[in-house]
């Protein structure tokens, strides 16, 4: 919804205003782009300045961390594979907060999707289904994990007010208390004394993409429900309800959208679809269920959603550079010497710089009204002359 | 074994010292978000006030300045802060997230850098507990509530002092407004914006000074990770307490009492899985956010909102 | 206006940063890793490069810490050419960090603790002449993965048999950090120690649930003490500080787990009963140098193979019958006359 612009006093207003609105979007497509290079530009500014106390230097320690995430077929595949959850996650969220919920509770809903494609996993009376079969009973198991981890907050939140991103944030710790205990009793492997899970059955394992490297297909899943969200938040009339809903509460009201559907439907989707993140990690990367086996990504997937402009496309570039970032810091850390809490300070860094970068949004207006008062003053002149 | 046996002097005692740096940062936090702003980076204020505490206490080998300097670390964190949301409206929970991973990393790299790669933690002059005469002698209230270290007793009182504050003055009356209807806080010739910086210093001065209660009142020592999730306690007592300062008290009661529950039930050894006692404070608040859902009113009407002119 | 307050408040935490930094700038960690270090050790590792794993970080003062000073100390003494490290390792990294050194052609990768143990079977095949070790695992079957099978219980049954003997009301403590695979196989050699030399005693365990808080532990110890606990064995990681200061506030006996958490308690720690992996770290090098490294291979985490230290006796704390007392079950430990079993129920 653009704001009226200064510009609009004029007398010929009605044809500026849409002229300055066509240079306005010209520069926010450009600008979409610009700003997460920029804010990860400065962090990694910032950054250098800390390498430097370090006795390190930046350049090394940034080449290190640019090889660690691209520098062959390997490493570029450890970054998709650091960023399908985040993606995953991120695509819940940026619906969710499309439509004005924030969800706080990636964290929990993630380990219980984990748990659920685990226990289906490794159920011995499962083990004869083909893997065409399995896989999506698998993924199936940690969506609805998911979604029931959200459910409730949901339901509370959408009939009650109840503050989402509160009762999420405790649930998070509830589960990491619940799969604890789950490891070490009911689902750890049979006389085994490690805390953690059997190992899932092979034909419910995501099938590896390419030979020789981490990519498995829990990334082309995380693409394909990408391609899904983007078509239903901008291309059917529930995407367009949502959005709505999200830019201006009091008109959704108005225009009868059933708000209570809609943010229940919403909250079900985001918890889903981290419970499916949880489970493309267990199912495509580390096999069997351990407590603290995805820590942060809930959180992190927050500020991925966010530098994603909470667009389906943009979460999955915002993912992949996170997943980089993961990726590459251990490298980095292990080239330059630095301790594993610079790369803590880095990331810490990147979203708050993400978080501030919307106050450049508002360049490209500036922008606009500044070369569209260029152009009639040369007009102006132009017509004085005459 | 006699349940009832659990709530006794040492029981009571253990949940108001365990509730005492959450309260104080969830009172900071109330008067934050009464002027319209959710800070969710409370956990990475308190660590960074732990750490400036030890620091502080380290190079003048005084608690007392530790805790100066973590009020000024508080200060500028509250700018900081403040701009990034005030100023130029970025996200208040993404910047909170931000702040709480960056100040993870920062003070754990600073603390190494500092004092090195030790054993065990760099131990410095810390604040003692104080019995307070007279009172301390008190049969069973004495113990509970007299013989704190002298910030337990500052985070109580801070509840008292919010309460007036935002109830009996101007100051308060002014603070809601901003909170509730910032257009309105404006045209009263109320100076919004100034209005929220102080909230956003006193907020993360709050938190920071809860840090110092951690590393420098229980603790003479600073650990990676002293505040180990009570910001994020804090930000639930909030929401639990309906945004008033006594609310916030009894929502930092419920973790402190859930947590003194949550040790004692372990040692009686009640059949429950030690990883579900441990989340017991958490069950407790949520159960407790969840029944007083009636007055979801009482949030700012203003909450998370940037403020633009 | 606006602005400049923003600019002075910036160039203000960029001062703090700056001098807090520049505080510290004199001391850098006490021990840089990375580089080729010199071979002036008494040799045999010449040309070595070896790497580990931790799932903690290096001052962790538990687990994290003792794989890191085993690391450094065969370093030193054994002469490796190189020895890193990578601290905090999550999960879902473990691979792509065991891979990374591989790639760079170290010669020995130590995942220290079992939960590095799939990620270094997967990764062992396409490295056959790199040489693996797993702490806390037992491997058969693989040419170049070994387990080095640390027998935690032990420390936890000299600790418990100790504690069993010290103990006046019969009730002895134990505080834990997470319930990961070592901190249970501690508890449970615990439990059997103090059965051992108290059977009337009763013990009571607990967790923090925290690797780090270090204030809750502080007040899960004293917890312990309202509740008529009288001495305590803590096995709590970086939290474990808040325990030992509890103990020396309240005047309660303690059994700690390094000589430096002891110069922390002079008045109440008993004795400390440490790990140090040194020994095993120096067993694969040897092994590999010599050429022994193969599927055969078993290296014990033992007090017989040297992974556990006990000292510090208090003279205060423990009289003269009791200290050779527990000398004994550690000799007979170091034996083998005393062989403990784990049950795999917990």
């Amino acid at each position: 919804m653009p704001a009226k612009p200064e510009a609009s006093t004029k007398p010929e207003a009605s044809a500026n205003y849409d002229r300055l609105d066509q240079l306005v979007r010209r520069f926010e497509k450009l600008f979409n782009i610009l700003i997460p290079v920029v804010a990860i530009a400065v962090s990694l500014l910032i950054g250098s300045i800390i390498i430097l106390a370090q006795g390190a230097s930046p350049l090394e320690a940034y080449a290190a961390l640019l090889s660690g995430a691209f520098g062959n077929a390997y490493n570029l595949s450890n970054s998709l594979v650091m960023a399908t959850p985040l993606i995953l996650t991120g695509l819940g969220i940026a619906l969710a907060a499309r439509c004005g919920v924030i969800n706080l509770g990636g964290e929990g809903q993630i380990i219980m999707g984990g748990i659920f494609a685990t226990f289906v996993g490794t159920l011995p009376a499962m083990q004869g289904l083909p893997a065409p079969l399995y896989i999506p009973v698998c993924l199936l198991a940690a969506f609805l994990g998911g979604a029931l981890w959200a459910i409730v907050p949901g339901y509370f939140f959408a009939r009650h007010g109840v503050n989402f991103m509160i009762t999420t944030m405790l649930l998070n710790d509830i589960a990491s208390g619940i799969i604890t205990a789950l490891v070490q009793g009911p689902m750890k492997e049979p006389d085994k004394f490690a805390p953690q899970s059997a190992q899932v059955a092979l034909s419910a394992r995501l099938p590896i993409l390419l030979p020789k490297t981490r990519l498995h297909a829990g990334f082309l899943i995380a693409l394909i429900l990408a391609v899904l969200a983007y078509v239903i938040l901008f291309k059917t009339s529930f995407g367009h309800d949502l959005r709505t809903l999200g830019e201006n509460p009091t008109a959704a009201r108005h225009s009868g959208i059933h708000v209570f559907t809609m943010q229940m439907v919403i909250v079900i989707v985001a918890g889903g679809l981290a419970g499916m993140a949880g489970s493309a990690e267990i199912l495509g990367s580390q096999y069997r269920l351990r407590s603290g086996f995805l820590s942060n990504y809930g959180y992190e997937a927050l500020a991925v959603a966010m530098l994603g402009q909470k667009h389906p496309f943009g979460v999955v570039i915002a993912g992949i550079l996170f997943g980089a970032l993961k990726a590459g810091r251990g490298t980095m850390s292990r080239a330059a010497d630095l301790p594993t809490s610079f790369s803590m300070v880095l990331s810490g860094v990147i979203i708050f710089f993400v978080a501030i970068s919307p106050v450049l949004m508002k360049l490209p207006r500036y922008l606009a009204i500044r070369e569209m008062n260029r152009k009639n003053r040369q007009d102006s002149t132009l017509s004085n002359a005459a | 074994m006699d349940f009832l046996a659990i709530f006794n002097q040492d029981f009571f005692y253990t949940a108001i010292r365990m509730a005492a740096p959450i309260i104080l940062a969830a009172v900071g936090e109330v008067m934050l978000e009464r002027a319209g702003i959710f800070n969710l980076g409370i956990e990475g204020g308190i660590l960074f006030g732990a750490f400036l505490g030890v620091l502080g206490s380290y190079l003048f080998q005084t608690p007392w300045m530790g805790l100066v300097l973590a009020i000024l670390g508080g200060v500028v964190l509250g700018f900081v802060f403040g701009w990034a949301t005030i100023s130029l409206g970025a996200n208040q929970a993404v910047t909170g997230t931000g702040i709480n991973i960056l100040f993870l990393g920062l003070t754990s790299l600073l603390a190494r850098m500092i004092w090195g790669v030790r054993d065990v933690p760099l131990t410095v002059p810390a604040f003692q507990d104080i019995s307070i005469p007279l009172l301390s002698d008190i049969p069973v209230l004495g113990p509970v509530f007299f013989r704190h270290s002298l910030l337990v007793y500052v985070s109580y009182l801070m509840v008292l002092v919010a309460s007036f504050v935002l109830y009996k003055t101007t100051w308060g009356l002014k603070i809601r407004a901003i909170g509730e209807y910032p257009k309105a806080a404006d045209t009263m010739g109320i100076h919004v914006i100034a209005w929220k910086y102080g909230m956003s210093v006193f907020g993360n001065v709050c938190a920071c000074v809860s840090g110092v209660i951690l590393s420098i009142c229980f603790m003479n020592c600073f650990v990676d990770n002293i505040s180990a999730g009570r910001g994020y306690m804090a930000v639930a007592c909030v929401i639990l307490g309906q945004w008033s300062p006594v609310g916030a008290l009894l929502g930092g009661l419920i973790f402190g009492a859930g947590n003194a529950l949550q040790m004692r039930l372990q040692i009686y050894n009640v059949p429950i899985p030690t990883s579900i006692l441990l989340v017991i404070p958490m069950v407790l608040a949520l159960v407790m956010v969840l029944l007083v859902r009636g007055k979801a009113s009482a949030r700012p009407a203003a909450l998370s909102k940037p403020y633009e002119k | 206006m606006k602005k400049r307050i923003a600019a002075l408040t910036l160039a203000a935490a960029m001062t703090l940063g700056l001098t807090a930094c520049g505080g510290g700038g004199g001391s850098q960690p006490s021990s840089a890793p990375s580089g080729a270090g010199g071979s002036d050790g008494q040799g045999g590792g010449d040309g070595v490069s070896a790497a580990i794993l931790l799932p903690g970080t290096i001052n962790d003062a538990g687990w994290s810490a003792a794989g890191y000073n085993g690391l450094m100390q065969a370093k030193d003494e054994y002469g490796l050419a190189a020895a890193d490290y990578s601290e905090s390792v999550p999960l879902a990294e473990q691979e792509s960090t065991i891979r990374d050194y591989a790639s760079r052609g170290y010669n020995l990768i130590i995942g220290h603790g079992n939960d590095f143990l799939d990620a270094i079977k997967s990764v062992s095949a396409e490295f056959p002449d790199t040489a693996f070790a797993v702490t806390n695992s037992v491997v058969e079957g693989y040419d170049n993965v070994v387990g080095i099978d640390v027998k935690n219980e032990e420390q936890g049954y000299v600790a418990g048999y100790a504690l069993g003997l010290l103990t006046q009301s019969n009730k002895v403590g134990f505080v834990g950090s997470t319930e990961g695979l070592a901190q249970k196989r501690v508890e449970n050699g615990f439990v059997q120690g103090l059965a051992a030399s108290n059977p009337s005693a009763q013990p009571v365990i607990t967790y923090v649930g925290s690797m780090d808080d270090s204030a809750k532990a502080k007040e899960q110890a004293n917890a312990l003490f309202d509740e008529g606990v009288d001495c305590i064995f803590q096995y709590a990681q970086g939290a474990g500080i808040g325990v030992v200061q509890a103990a020396e506030e309240s005047g309660k006996t303690i059994v700690v787990t390094s000589p430096s958490q002891q110069e922390m308690a002079p008045n109440t720690a008993a004795m400390y009963v440490q790990t140090d992996t040194k020994q095993q770290i120096v067993s694969a090098v040897k092994a590999y140098t010599e050429g022994n490294f193969n599927s055969s291979l078993k290296i014990e985490g033992t007090f017989a193979s040297g992974l556990f230290k006990v000292g510090g006796y208090s003279d205060s704390l423990m009289s003269a019958d009791v200290q050779s007392q527990v000398q004994k079950v550690v000799d007979d430990l170091t034996s083998g006359a005393i062989q403990l079993e784990v049950t795999a129920a917990s």
